[in-house]
């Protein structure tokens, strides 16, 4: 296994959807970060990264009271400093996605994924 | 500073509505690392129109929002796309490419003007970042 030359991608979702990543075949990843740009004042919010057995197995950014056309990552240094809480994703399996936003909350989110074999 | 294997970074703003009115959002790098803008590519799933006036991006800062960019598409045909880079769209539109660390990027999506204006796109912006 060897993260020196990965294969990164860039998965766009929608906060406050439920979505799910699906890798390619036989590499494990390594979540990366997490962006969220806000297009409607968030209240509490939240954007989970795990499986379907355990839904913040990989991360669970805490981005909070973020303000309409703000934005955070995971590793901005600020908002949610231990955001990722195991950043190696299995190979073969899918990565589960959702979203809270404690109120009206909206914007767009890129998860980025390297994988690896 | 190295930029030779820079962490290169791709932010998706969905189905923004020029035509609508003017809408800003902003990108937030990785801490210590200064960016270099690479791209801009918008791809249209709706004409855009400019009875008077041009729609286009600015990316800059809140003190000056074309600080580093300001990328007019023209009148761009729903289905086709434009890019900073493609070479003919608009040529001139970076205007400083280094992003200081830890600044909000700021990014502002502007009506065109005239008539009823029009134009939905998918914007990718691409900045590598570095310390």
């Amino acid at each position: 296994m060897s993260y020196a030359n990965p294969d990164r991608r860039f998965y766009s979702v929608p906060v406050a959807d439920v979505s799910s990543i699906q890798g390619p075949k036989g590499k494990e990843g390594r979540l990366i970060s997490i962006h969220v740009a806000a297009t409607t004042t968030f209240t509490a919010g939240t954007a989970k990264i795990g499986t379907a057995a355990n839904d913040d197995a990989f991360a669970s950014f805490a981005f909070a009271d973020l303000a309409d056309t703000d934005s955070v990552c995971t590793d901005d240094g600020v908002t949610d400093t231990d955001a990722i809480i195991d950043p190696v994703i299995p190979a073969d399996t899918q990565v589960e996605v959702t979203t809270a936003n404690g109120g009206a909350g909206a914007g767009n989110m890129v998860i980025i994924i390297d994988w690896a074999r | 500073m190295s930029y030779a294997n820079p962490d290169r970074r791709f932010y998706f703003f969905a189905a923004v509505d020029y035509g609508a009115g003017d809408s800003a959002q902003s990108i937030q790098g990785p801490k210590g690392k200064a960016g270099k803008l690479v791209d801009i590519h918008l791809a249209a799933t709706e004409t855009f129109n400019s009875v008077t006036t041009d729609g286009y991006t600015d990316i800059g800062t809140a003190a000056d929002p074309n600080a580093y960019a300001h990328f007019v598409q023209g009148d761009l045909a729903d289905t086709d796309s434009v890019s900073g880079e493609d070479g003919v769209t608009d040529t001139d539109w970076l205007i400083a490419a280094d992003i200081p660390a830890d600044t909000q990027v700021e990014v502002t999506f502007v009506a065109p003007t005239g008539g009823t204006p029009t134009g939905i796109a998918n914007v990718v912006i691409v900045i590598d970042w570095a310390r």
